[in-house]
Formats: structure tokens, C-alpha cells, sequence
């Protein structure tokens, strides 16, 4: 994801997984420069406290240093006082002298032996040994130094004993006469392991060197801690390398690298080197890496795996969510064609229908006109008829329903003859009428059915309680003269069309009495279920029945079942099923010959309009 | 006893207009009958300069009207001659095959008098137009202005 696409976009636009992902990056970013920081702090703190304990050892071990320095320099001040104004010769024969110099070291910690050497170099007198032992000290180094020297203390070289092993070192110092001639040289053997066992105990960070350096023409390390391997030289410090190489007059009394300090001591050349490994530092800022960093990786691991997590998370829930809209935006297409076609089909169907209508409104109109004509002129036919009569039978004149007595007419044969005319003609007219009644009786059904056809359905809940017993009361005539019950169970109501529903269950009614067996009580009832989001209403009665063959053509126009005993066109059941489908219900019918007729109407709970 | 009102009759079925005619008649109604098989013609005679509206002196009118006409609809006819200052105060007669309420409703809105479904028993006809001939006789046609 890029930036910069999230920065030309307001939070708004931002989706959620978008958020997470910045949220989460924020997060990371936050942890990783909040570690690095506080690891470059960590680390710099700790390359100062390092450099801080250094400087602050250096100090007391130079201090402790010095303090050796001290004593002996008591003890050289105590010989050379002890020996001031007094021959060598003297000197050198003066066990009393010598005693007194043993009695001064033995309460002096470190300090070995005094040694006295006249100016050739000559030991004369030392607390080692009584008569003094013969040994010359001129091929010393120290001797020539002190010799050279302006009577301030000089340190020798590293001696280690022929005897008992133990390095020492040699602190001198110039005699001189009266004049100021050099007169020979007072010294001490110091221990090194003065040094070396105090170092041992300090507490210093882990891979320090601490050197004892020794100034001079060629510089030496006296001691060093911790011990070289046997049989190999100390190493010299690098820091005295970069000391030495210094120009001598800016010299200090401390120099200092980053790891390493060095300090002289007193004003002797003798100077404590102090070196910490170079990654002192490191390795204590590694010690806090290794506390710190688990954290740190713990936190960066969490805080990954919930964004992965989360963003695994939003990619199913995106993925899901496409998925849903384009199943969406699908089923809306879907829809919008369905209900396209639906629209259109409707419109169609309403187009027919109505084309239906005005064609059967036409159709019985103009059946209608000529059908008066017939009608008409028929009257004028019967009433032409009754005037013919009057001429053909004189004494029945105006009476052409009842013929008169053949005996009131003369010419028997012509009279009988005259009327069987007139009983054809009659007959003719009968029919002729009868045949009129019934179409006419057709074109009003016709009529009647296109009318209701175009009727708008007014939808109100209707009470079927209510509804069905007014039927009774209507038919109650009828149900009286058939001797017939109705019963009419607790219906439940409906949102419908008052009026249709009134046609389909009077038609339904009208037709169980009709229809009753002669002879048997009858007993029409009346019931309903709820079936889902349906009502399923229930007329049934214990008639002659229809034939299972006539199940279809009961439902169809002018098409009647069973014995043509009764009045009818043929319509009512026409009738209640185009208006049961139109309220969006179905019709059925079951039926047993002889046994009685069950008709279920089923209409939603709210009806189409 | 003021002028024979004059009747036209619009219908376009000659067996109608004669079978109206003949029980009018038949009705004790002898007066002066103007048939027409049209709306056209019809018209033409009632609103044209050498028509109805010629006579000097013209005759009161009583229309007869049949709303299925081959070139027209008589409600066209009827409106037209409500909406007519010298007509509107004929009356009309609708007579028609049908009983459709709402065609019956639309013409009584247009000023229709009378409208009556032709039936088939003419008995009940021959009644209807005998009580229109009492009612011609009773009613005293207003004078057109």
C-alpha cells in the first residue's frame, strides 16, 4: 500500500483494512525506533559509565600506588637520615645500623629490603644480610638513573627473586655530601605483588588489563593483571603507545582513550595503565540487549501476527463482502428483469383481459340488437297469430291458448284442419320464445361476467363470520324449502374483496342446496384452516355429487354437470373461480357420486387487488 | 292546446325503429316522427339551417336516441344537444340494448330525461311508451326560446 495513495485520501475514504494496515505500521515503526532509541541511549549510558568507572579506578589505584610510594620513601628517608655525615667504611661495619634498618622494614608492609650502595656502585650495607654481601650495583639501570637523578625517589626495573620467585622492584633514591657530590644510593625492594593482589580484588569490567608502566628510556611493564601465561612478556598497553607517542611537554599527569585511562603516580615515571577491552561497552549494552530485546521482538511478533491476523481477517470479510454485493447486484439484476418480465407479462395479460372484456361487452351487445328484433317481431307474430286465429276460428277469437270447440265452428273438417295450423304454429311461437329466453339469459351471463371482469377489487378485512351467515339468512328460503342445515363453523377473517367474497360463497352455497339428493336431509357446513399465509375455506356438502370426469368442466363456462334437473346457465362456478384467481387463490374441488361435494377455496391471508 | 311536439328518433336498426314506432302507435301516440338511420343526418337535421331550424314556426321536440349508432355514439349526439340553446330544453329519450349503470349514470349527467333499456318483452315495452305518450300529453314542452 502506498503512502502517498492513503494521503490523497481523507480517513473516510479509508477502508477498514486500510486502518489496520496504517494502524499497524504505525505500530511497528513506533516499536522498532522506540527500541533503537532507547538501545543508542542505553549504549552510550553505558560507554559513560564505563569510561566513568575507569577513570574512578585509575584514581584509587593510583592512590593505592601512591601509598606504597610512601612508605617506602619513609623508609629511604629513615636510612638516608640514619647514615647522614657517616663514612661508608663506617657504615659498612655497623651491625647495630644494620639491625636498626631491619627493625624499620619489618614494620613496613611490601617492603622487602634496604640496600645501601656507595657511589662506585658497591653494596656496604643491606637488612638482607650481615656481613653485607659482596654486589655491585653500577650495571643497574636504577644505580645510573639515580645517580642522574636530583634526589627525588627513581623506581627500577622488575626484579623477580632468584629464590623465592616473587617479582620486585627496586624505589631509589641520589645520596649526596655536603658539597652535593653523588655519595651512592639508598633503596628498597618493593613488592610487585602489592600491586597485583589489590588488583585482583577490584572489581573491574570483564576483560580489563591493568598494567603497572615503569618511564623511562626504554619503558618496561612492571606488573600486569591479569598474569601474562608463564614464560611469555607482558604486552604493553596500547594506550602507553599512543602516550608515549605524544610530544613529552603536553604530557599529563592522566591521559585517556575512550576504554582506556592512563595515570601517573606521584611524580615518580611510574604510571597505572588501565585498559578495557574495546567492547566493554558492548558487551554490557549486549547484556541489556539480551534483557530488553525479547521484549521488544515479543512485542513487534504480537503486534505482526494481529495485523496479519487482522488483515487475513478483512481480506475474507472484503472478499466475503464482494462476493455478497456482486450476489446482490446479481439478484437485483435478476429482480429488475423478473419483475421487466413480470411488468411486461402483466401488461400483457391486462391488454387481453381487457380485450376480452370489450369483446364479450361487444359481442353481447351486438347479439343483443338483432335478438330484440326476433323478440319483437315474434310478439307481433303472436299477435298477428291472434288475429289469424280469429278469422280461421271465429268463436275463439282472442282466445288462441285455449282452442274452442270444434262444434261452435261450421265445416268440421276444415275447423280440424285449421286447428292443427294453428297448434304448429303455436308451437313454432314456443319455441321460438323459449329459445329467445335462453339466449337472452346467456348474453346478460356474458354481459355480467365482462362486467366483473373489469370491476376493481376494493381490498378490506372482511368478516367471514359475518359474511357467511348474511349468505344464510339470504338462503334461508331456499335451505327452509329443502329442508336443509347450514352450519357455519368459526372462520377466521381475511383481507379481501367484500363483494367477490360474497359471490363466491352465495355461488357456492346456492349451489349445495341446489344440488342436495332428494330425499336425504341436507346438511351443507362450512369451515376453515389456516394453512401458512393461506386460508383454506371449506364448503362441503352431503349432495348427489360430480363425477370425478367433471371435476374440469364444472369450472368452465355454460358447462354443467349430472342430471340438467335444475335451473342454470352454467356461470356461478365460472364465476367463483375467475374471481378466486384473481384474488391470487385456487378452487378445488372433491366430489363423491351420491355421497356429497367438498369445495376448497384458498386465498391468502390479504388478497391481491 | 298548444303545437304537436314533433319526435325524432335516432336509431340505426330499421326492425327497432320499426317496432318503436309501431307500439308507439299502438300507444295512442299520433305524433309526427322524424326517423334517422345515423348520427350524421341526424345531426344534420337538427342543427343545419335547412333542418329542424328552418321551420318557420318551429315544433316542440322529443328526441329518441340509440347509443350504438354505426358512425357515431348517441352520447355524442346527446351532448351535443344539451349543450345547445335551442335544444337543450328537448327532451331526451335514451333507449338503448343495455343496462350498463355506468353508461345509464353518464347519460343522466348529460341531461338525458329518460332512459330506457330495450327489452324484450314488449309487453313491458309497449307499457314504457304508452306512459311516455301520457307523459307527451300530460307535459307541457317549453316553448324554445
Amino acid at each position: 500500500m502506498s503512502v502517498f495513495r492513503i494521503a490523497g485520501k481523507t480517513a473516510r475514504d479509508l477502508s477498514a483494512g486500510q486502518i489496520l494496515q496504517l494502524m499497524g505500521a504505525c505500530g511497528l515503526a513506533l516499536i522498532l525506533l522506540g527500541t533503537s532509541y532507547l538501545a543508542w541511549s542505553e549504549h552510550r549510558s553505558i560507554a559513560a559509565s564505563n569510561a566513568r568507572a575507569l577513570r574512578s579506578t585509575a584514581y584509587f589505584l593510583t592512590d593505592h600506588g601512591d601509598r606504597l610510594l610512601e612508605v617506602a620513601s619513609i623508609a629511604l628517608n629513615t636510612t638516608s637520615d640514619a647514615i647522614a655525615k657517616r663514612s661508608w667504611d663506617s657504615i659498612e661495619h655497623d651491625s647495630d645500623l644494620q639491625r636498626q634498618l631491619r627493625a624499620t622494614i619489618s614494620g613496613m608492609p611490601h617492603i622487602d629490603d634496604i640496600w645501601l650502595n656507595d657511589a662506585s656502585g658497591r653494596l656496604r650495607l643491606t637488612s638482607l644480610a650481615f656481613p653485607t654481601p659482596v654486589s655491585n650495583a653500577s650495571d643497574r639501570l636504577v644505580f645510573s638513573e639515580a645517580r642522574a637523578s636530583h634526589g627525588e625517589m627513581v623506581a627500577g626495573e622488575r626484579i623477580v627473586g632468584k629464590v623465592i620467585h616473587q617479582p620486585t622492584f627496586l624505589l631509589a633514591r641520589r645520596l649526596q655530601d655536603q658539597s652535593g657530590a653523588f655519595n651512592g644510593m639508598v633503596s628498597v625492594t618493593a613488592d610487585l605483588s602489592y600491586f597485583s593482589d589489590y588488583w585482583s580484588k577490584v572489581k573491574l569490567p570483564a576483560g580489563t588489563v591493568v598494567s603497572l608502566m615503569r618511564a623511562s628510556a626504554s619503558s618496561e611493564v612492571l606488573v600486569q593483571f591479569p598474569e601474562p601465561p608463564p614464560g611469555k612478556k607482558p604486552k604493553t598497553p596500547g594506550i602507553w603507545k599512543q602516550y608515549a607517542a605524544e610530544p613529552a611537554a603536553t604530557r599529563g599527569a592522566t591521559f585517556e582513550t575512550g576504554a582506556a585511562v592512563l595515570r601517573q603516580i606521584g611524580h615518580l615515571p611510574l604510571y597505572i595503565a588501565i585498559e578495557a577491552p574495546p567492547d566493554a561497552a558492548l558487551r554490557g549494552w549486549y547484556g541489556w540487549l539480551t534483557m530488553t530485546l525479547p521484549f521488544a521482538g515479543f512485542a513487534f511478533l504480537c503486534l505482526s501476527g494481529l495485523m496479519v491476523a487482522g488483515l487475513m481477517q478483512n481480506r475474507r470479510e472484503t472478499a466475503t463482502r464482494t462476493e455478497l454485493e456482486q450476489a446482490q447486484k446479481r439478484l437485483i439484476e435478476v429482480n429488475a428483469g423478473l419483475e421487466n418480465a413480470i411488468a411486461q407479462r402483466t401488461a400483457e395479460l391486462t391488454e387481453t383481459n381487457e380485450d376480452v372484456q370489450r369483446f364479450a361487452y361487444i359481442v353481447s351487445h351486438d347479439l343483443r340488437a338483432p335478438l330484440i328484433n326476433i323478440m319483437g317481431f315474434t310478439s307481433e307474430l303472436a299477435a298477428l297469430r291472434g288475429q289469424i286465429g280469429a278469422i280461421l276460428l271465429p268463436q275463439a277469437a282472442g282466445a288462441h291458448g285455449s282452442p274452442p270447440a270444434p262444434e261452435q265452428v261450421g265445416g268440421g273438417d276444415a275447423l280440424a284442419a285449421n286447428r292443427v295450423l294453428l297448434e304448429d304454429f303455436d308451437e313454432a311461437l314456443g319455441f321460438i320464445k323459449s329459445s329467445i329466453d335462453k339466449m337472452d339469459r346467456l348474453i346478460n351471463a356474458i354481459l355480467s361476467l365482462s362486467r366483473q371482469g373489469g370491476r376493481r377489487f376494493e381490498i378490506a378485512p372482511v368478516d367471514m363470520n359475518a359474511l357467511l351467515h348474511a349468505i344464510g339468512d339470504a338462503t334461508a328460503h331456499q335451505l327452509l324449502e329443502a329442508e336443509a342445515d347450514l352450519v357455519i363453523e368459526d372462520l377466521p377473517p381475511l383481507e379481501g374483496d367484500r363483494l367477490a367474497m360474497e359471490q363466491i360463497f352465495s355461488n357456492l352455497i346456492d349451489n349445495a342446496v341446489k344440488y342436495l339428493r332428494p330425499g336425504v336431509p341436507g346438511r351443507i357446513k362450512v369451515s376453515a384452516r389456516r394453512a401458512g399465509s393461506f386460508i383454506v375455506y371449506i364448503v362441503q356438502d352431503n349432495g348427489r355429487g360430480i363425477s370425478p370426469d367433471d371435476y374440469k368442466r364444472i369450472f368452465e363456462l355454460f358447462r354443467r354437470s349430472g342430471v340438467q334437473d335444475r335451473q342454470g346457465e352454467g356461470i356461478g362456478l365460472a364465476n367463483v373461480k375467475a374471481l378466486v384467481r384473481r384474488l391470487g387463490g385456487v378452487v378445488t374441488v372433491e366430489s363423491e357420486l351420491g355421497a356429497g361435494t367438498v369445495f376448497k377455496v384458498t386465498l391468502p391471508q390479504r388478497c391481491r387487488a | 292546446m298548444g303545437i304537436a311536439v314533433k319526435i325524432v328518433m335516432v336509431e340505426d336498426d330499421e326492425g327497432h325503429a320499426r317496432l318503436i314506432e309501431k307500439n308507439i302507435r299502438r300507444a295512442g301516440v299520433a305524433n309526427d316522427i322524424a326517423a334517422f338511420s345515423d348520427g350524421t343526418s341526424a345531426l344534420h337535421y337538427l342543427f343545419s339551417a335547412d333542418g329542424l331550424r328552418s321551420e318557420a314556426n318551429p315544433h316542440p321536440t322529443l328526441i329518441l336516441l340509440d347509443l350504438n349508432l354505426p358512425d357515431m355514439s348517441g352520447i355524442e349526439i346527446l351532448k351535443r344537444i344539451k349543450e345547445d340553446d335551442h335544444l337543450r330544453c328537448a327532451p331526451v329519450v335514451v333507449l338503448t340494448t343495455t343496462d350498463d349503470k355506468g353508461e345509464i349514470q353518464r347519460c343522466y349527467e348529460l341531461g338525458c330525461n329518460v332512459y330506457i333499456t330495450k327489452p324484450l318483452n314488449y309487453d313491458s315495452f309497449a307499457d314504457a311508451i304508452r306512459q311516455l305518450g301520457l307523459f307527451f300529453s300530460v307535459i307541457q314542452i317549453p316553448e324554445p326560446a
